[in-house]
């Protein structure tokens, strides 16, 4: 009986989750004129392939994804090494001013992107990258929740060890790469997912520094659908799925590693 | 033979964010915190005011709006997402149940659309007359399917708290869950022993044990739901709402800045919600004793 | 034996990455980021060096100026570079360009909401150049309702030509209502005043069920229009608020009624002003008519295809016997950048697109029915052509006949924060009537909209007198 009741539960808050998105799916395959009439999906010789057509006709579609990877790609990777690196740092060393560095990466995670937002724009401007993917890139390299992330998966190695490495003659940076870094591995997947997320979502700034649509990446493109004076409901929403497929995929290989990662790391405290 | 690695190291470990804290962080949090002394509108049309917008700020009843709603929201999140999340969590942490890693991929997976999809998404599910939920409530309950939840002002905040809690809730569990299975399984067996029930159980080895982690996922939510924007930006069509039921201190920060174009005022605005996140984290903390553990 | 192959095969793939100490998310990561590379490497994004820049929201527009641009292009042997930019967006890359004073376009379209908030701070430091002595040179000036103008005049100069009038007309069900009324003997042309409207209509009112019109209470879209119907605005000239004057309080007394009173008195009801759900509620027949500027008229015709043939236009009822039949909702400008490097070429260009061919103009009114101010254009068949939609009216001629009686539309850089005020203030009026009906709602309505009022002009005290400053 208390089995049937859990697993009621799960279905129903499955149901809940799952609906919105089985939504925009069947929203996809509607006409635009069956939008309004159909809540869910209209009868199956209804449906329609046209949104996609329509969508890759009014944008630049694969562009839009291909400068999305490209940012989100080179983003995580540097987001992974300088995170990983500064959290050994945090985690394995102690030195002068790591109260303080450390305070103020927590007063970073606090303070609201937009206050920043114009000052930001002068300053990429005079680095020359308005318009360009640097300009999503380089202010993104670092990330300090990673740092953090690292940093508490790596308080775990034994002190001993790291000393042992050394008096064996390994540098740093090996003891890093060979020995620190692998005990991390499960922390990783998570990351990389995580940052890959908050990359591939980013919305705020891509608007204001992009100007040129063949260096949009989707959420700007998609977003520009949404006029005032016209919106493309059944496009809209064939882009918003395509464009959510790569992380649904993307979760889908790396689950394992991610909630191992949850798992073993963030969990410390 | 070196016992400890040189001086330097740390320093050029940390290299990169120090770099791009003094390039991205120091530099424009200066230049903010200057502008907001003035009123401007834009860069030729510069009147120093001193302090006076934020004695302004102080009794704008808008900001006191976008507060209230800010407030709410955060409570509201934290409120239903965090129990539902942990709720979940230790049902899923039962060994009896199957198809675990299923159920936790689908909890997860509402978190893969990120804040610009769903958005874009809610705002159709949320339409009256055609709108999913609607038509779902008018098909199971019989209620009517002309609830306008984006434009009336007591639902905005609800209907907000409802797509937060679809996108939030499965992210937040995975944490709890990672933290579940990290309790030790004997001290659930002492407990059993000592014929200790489901709740004293849940009081006093669950709770404890996941702790830390529940402190950081209250704080971090917390800070999150201060920073509202994107999500009710977008929802409500690039506006605050009707009688700004769906104004956010960012939103008002943004609408100051880029639609009202003094980006001084929008700067005081930054620096006070910042104040404000910086010191309710700080009360968090102090209540629950983190803030004192060094780990 | 070959599953076991497989197995194996995997396995060992499996250990390989074991064996890499990153694991297997970031290769794909790096992996999908390095194909994405090398696919922007292969198709470089094209830059062409242009002489001219500007900047658009509507991707019809952007269609129609791009082949213009190219026109323009062949004859002056300058290179125009037309970029889409969001609607959202627009005004936030336009306020950060400025600020940084870099990427600034020599050419730029912005809606009226937003425009008066880039008109702020010295008149010689405004980021857009005074258009008159422009206009006036080349005979523009005559050709133009001058009442369009006045949305993007501030201090005298003129921040921005006009793309549209947008007259505002009644959109109404006449499938549902020309049967209806004809019963009687009349004709929806003879509905003169709004009480006209609803006395006659009355028979059709299903309370829950059918409405008469639609008027939003959630934001100041109807509100506006109906203020300005009666001669009020949101501002006066010369920026003054006006907002909580005898015209809105009354604008406010006759409105809320309509849509806030119970049972069969309430005669309009709205479910939303922007999502889909405004053309369900027409294409149900849950109101039968709707408030309709020009550049509705087409949205109508997308999203409610259904209603093909079943829909036509008449002017507004007027609010008192020869009133008003109009009114004025949303609008664009398009101004040339202070900083731009060639404000001639601009003029040109911008004259091109704006007061150039009629054939242009009216291919344009075909897919927008956005009527353009210049009336050197009106005569292109386009505009006179009937629309099988709109019950063949000729909608091009309906929209002309009201363009001159347009009412004017004072700007401000405060008009966010008013229009923003106001809504709340309908809203709450909307909620007291609900509640206590017509009882102390006069009261209710003046100190309502005089706090709302009242809020804004602390703002507008905070304003520094830019030009007196600039002077010492």
């Amino acid at each position: 009986m208390r089995r049937i009741v859990i697993y009621g539960i799960l279905i129903l808050v499955s149901i809940l989750c799952l609906v919105p998105m089985a939504w925009l799916v069947a929203s996809a395959f509607k006409s635009n004129a069956d939008f309004q009439v159909y809540a869910f999906t209209p009868p199956v010789e209804r449906l329609t392939l046209g949104n996609f057509p329509s969508l890759f006709e009014q944008m630049p579609f694969l562009r839009f994804m291909m400068n999305s990877f490209f940012v989100a790609g080179v983003t995580v990777m540097a987001q992974l090494f300088f995170s990983a690196l500064g959290g050994f740092a945090l985690a394995k060393y102690d030195f002068a001013g790591k109260k303080t560095i450390m305070g103020v990466m927590i007063a970073t995670m606090m303070i609201p992107g937009p206050v920043l937002l114009a000052p930001m724009y002068e300053l990429i401007y005079h680095l020359g990258l308005i318009d360009s993917h640097l300009g999503l890139i380089v202010p993104g390299m670092v990330n300090v929740f990673g740092m953090f992330l690292f940093r508490q998966s790596m308080l775990s190695v034994p002190d001993e060890m790291l000393q042992a490495a050394r008096i064996d003659g390994c540098n740093e940076l090996q003891i890093f790469w060979h020995m620190v870094l692998p005990v991390s591995r499960p922390i990783i997947g998570a990351f990389c997912l995580i940052a890959f997320m908050g990359t591939w979502n980013s919305f705020l700034w891509p608007q204001i520094i992009l100007q040129t649509s063949d260096r949009f990446t989707l959420p700007i493109g998609l977003n520009q659908m949404v006029g005032v004076y016209q919106t493309d409901y059944g496009a809209m929403m064939a882009g918003t799925l395509l464009a959510v497929l790569p992380v649904v995929v993307l979760f889908f290989i790396l689950q394992k590693e991610f909630i191992a990662g949850l798992t073993k790391g963030a969990v410390k405290g | 033979m070196r016992r400890h690695a040189s001086r330097t190291t740390p320093y050029l470990f940390l290299a990169p964010f120090i770099l791009s804290f003094l390039i991205f962080g120091a530099y424009p949090i200066i230049r903010s915190l200057v502008l907001s002394l003035y009123i401007t509108s834009g860069p030729e049309a510069q009147q120093f005011v001193g302090l006076d917008n934020y004695f302004y700020l102080l009794k704008d009843p808008d900001f006191w709006t976008a507060f209230r709603n800010t407030a709410t929201f955060a409570l509201g999140s934290v409120v239903l997402q965090l129990p539902l999340s942990l709720g979940l969590a230790i049902l899923l942490n039962r060994p009896e149940i199957r198809g675990r890693n299923v159920f936790r991929f689908i909890f997860f997976s509402p978190n893969l659309m990120g804040l610009v999809f769903s958005a874009l998404l809610f705002m159709l599910i949320l339409a009256p007359k055609f709108g999913l939920l609607n038509a779902a409530l008018h098909g199971l309950f019989g209620l009517p399917a002309t609830t306008r939840w984006l434009s009336t002002p007591a639902l905005v905040m609800p209907a907000l708290i409802m797509v937060a809690l679809w996108l939030y809730t499965g992210f937040n569990m995975v944490y709890f869950l990672a933290a579940l299975q990290s309790v030790d399984a004997e001290l659930y067996e002492a407990a059993t022993i000592d014929g200790a029930g489901r709740w004293s159980q849940f009081w006093h080895v669950t709770l404890p044990g996941i702790k830390p982690v529940l402190i950081f996922v209250v704080v971090l939510s917390t800070i999150g739901s201060f920073q509202l924007f994107e999500l009710a930006f977008l929802l409500l069509g690039n506006g605050s709402g009707p009688d700004q039921a769906g104004l956010t201190i960012v939103m008002y920060l943004y609408q100051n800045g880029f639609l009202g174009g003094d980006l001084g005022y929008a700067s005081a605005i930054g620096w006070t919600l910042a104040a404000m996140v910086l010191l309710l984290s700080m009360v968090q903390l102090r209540i629950t004793g983190l803030g004192t553990e060094e780990t | 034996m070959q599953v076991q192959n497989t197995d194996s095969v995997m396995g060992r793939l499996r250990r390989r990455l074991d064996d890499l100490p990153l694991g297997l998310a970031p290769l794909l990561i790096a992996g999908m980021g390095l194909i994405a590379g090398l696919y922007l490497l292969i198709h470089p994004v094209h830059r062409t060096r242009a002489d001219l820049s500007l900047w658009t929201f509507g991707a019809l527009h952007s269609d129609a100026y791009q082949e213009a641009a190219r026109r323009f292009e062949a004859q002056s042997g300058r290179k125009v570079d037309v970029q889409l930019i969001n609607y959202n967006a627009v005004n936030q890359k336009l306020r950060s360009a400025l600020w940084a004073a870099v990427n600034v376009p020599d050419l730029v379209e912005i809606e009226k909401s937003a425009a008066g908030g880039f008109f702020r701070g010295p008149l010689n430091k405004v980021g857009f150049l005074d258009l008159k002595p422009y206009l006036q040179r080349d005979g523009i000036l005559g050709r133009i309702p001058p009442n369009t103008l006045a949305t993007y005049t501030d201090r005298g100069a003129v921040f921005g030509v006009p793309h549209d009038i947008h007259p505002v007309m009644l959109a109404y069900r006449a499938d549902i209502v020309d049967p209806y009324l004809a019963r009687r003997g009349k004709r929806m042309e003879e509905l003169a005043t709004w009480d006209d409207f609803f006395r006659e209509l009355k028979g059709l009112l299903v309370p829950e069920g059918r409405y008469l019109l639609q008027i939003e209470h959630g934001d100041a879209f109807a509100f506006q229009i109906f203020l300005m119907q009666r001669g009020g605005g949101v501002f006066g000239p010369g920026g003054r608020l006006r907002m909580d004057d005898e015209t809105a309080v009354q604008t406010m007394l006759w409105m809320i009624p309509l849509v806030a009173a119970s049972g069969d008195k309430q005669v309009a009801a709205s479910l939303g002003n922007w999502d889909p759900s405004f053309y369900r509620g027409l294409i149900e027949g849950y109101y039968i008519a709707v408030l309709c500027p020009d550049w509705r008229s087409s949205q109508i015709q997308t999203f409610a295809r259904e209603l093909h043939g079943k829909m036509r236009l008449v002017p507004l009822p007027a609010p008192a016997p020869g009133g008003l039949r109009t009114s004025q909702s949303g609008g664009t400008m398009l101004g040339i950048a202070r900083s731009s490097k060639d404000p001639e070429l601009a003029w040109r260009f911008a004259k091109e697109i704006y007061y150039g061919s009629p054939r242009q103009h009216g291919r344009l009114f075909r897919t927008t029915n956005i009527l353009t101010p210049d009336r050197n254009a009106w005569g292109d068949p386009a505009y006179h052509e009937p629309r099988p939609y709109w019950s063949n009216q000729a909608l091009g001629e309906e929209f002309i006949a009201l363009a001159d009686q347009v009412p004017p539309f004072y700007s401000s850089g405060f008009l966010p924060t008013a229009v923003a005020k106001l809504n709340e203030a309908i809203v709450s009026c909307y909620g007291r009537y609900r509640s206590h009906g017509a009882d102390g709602f006069e009261a209710y309505v003046r100190r309502r909209l005089k706090s709302a009022a009242d809020y804004v002009r602390a703002q507008m005290a905070r304003e520094p007198d830019w030009d007196a400053k600039e002077g010492s």
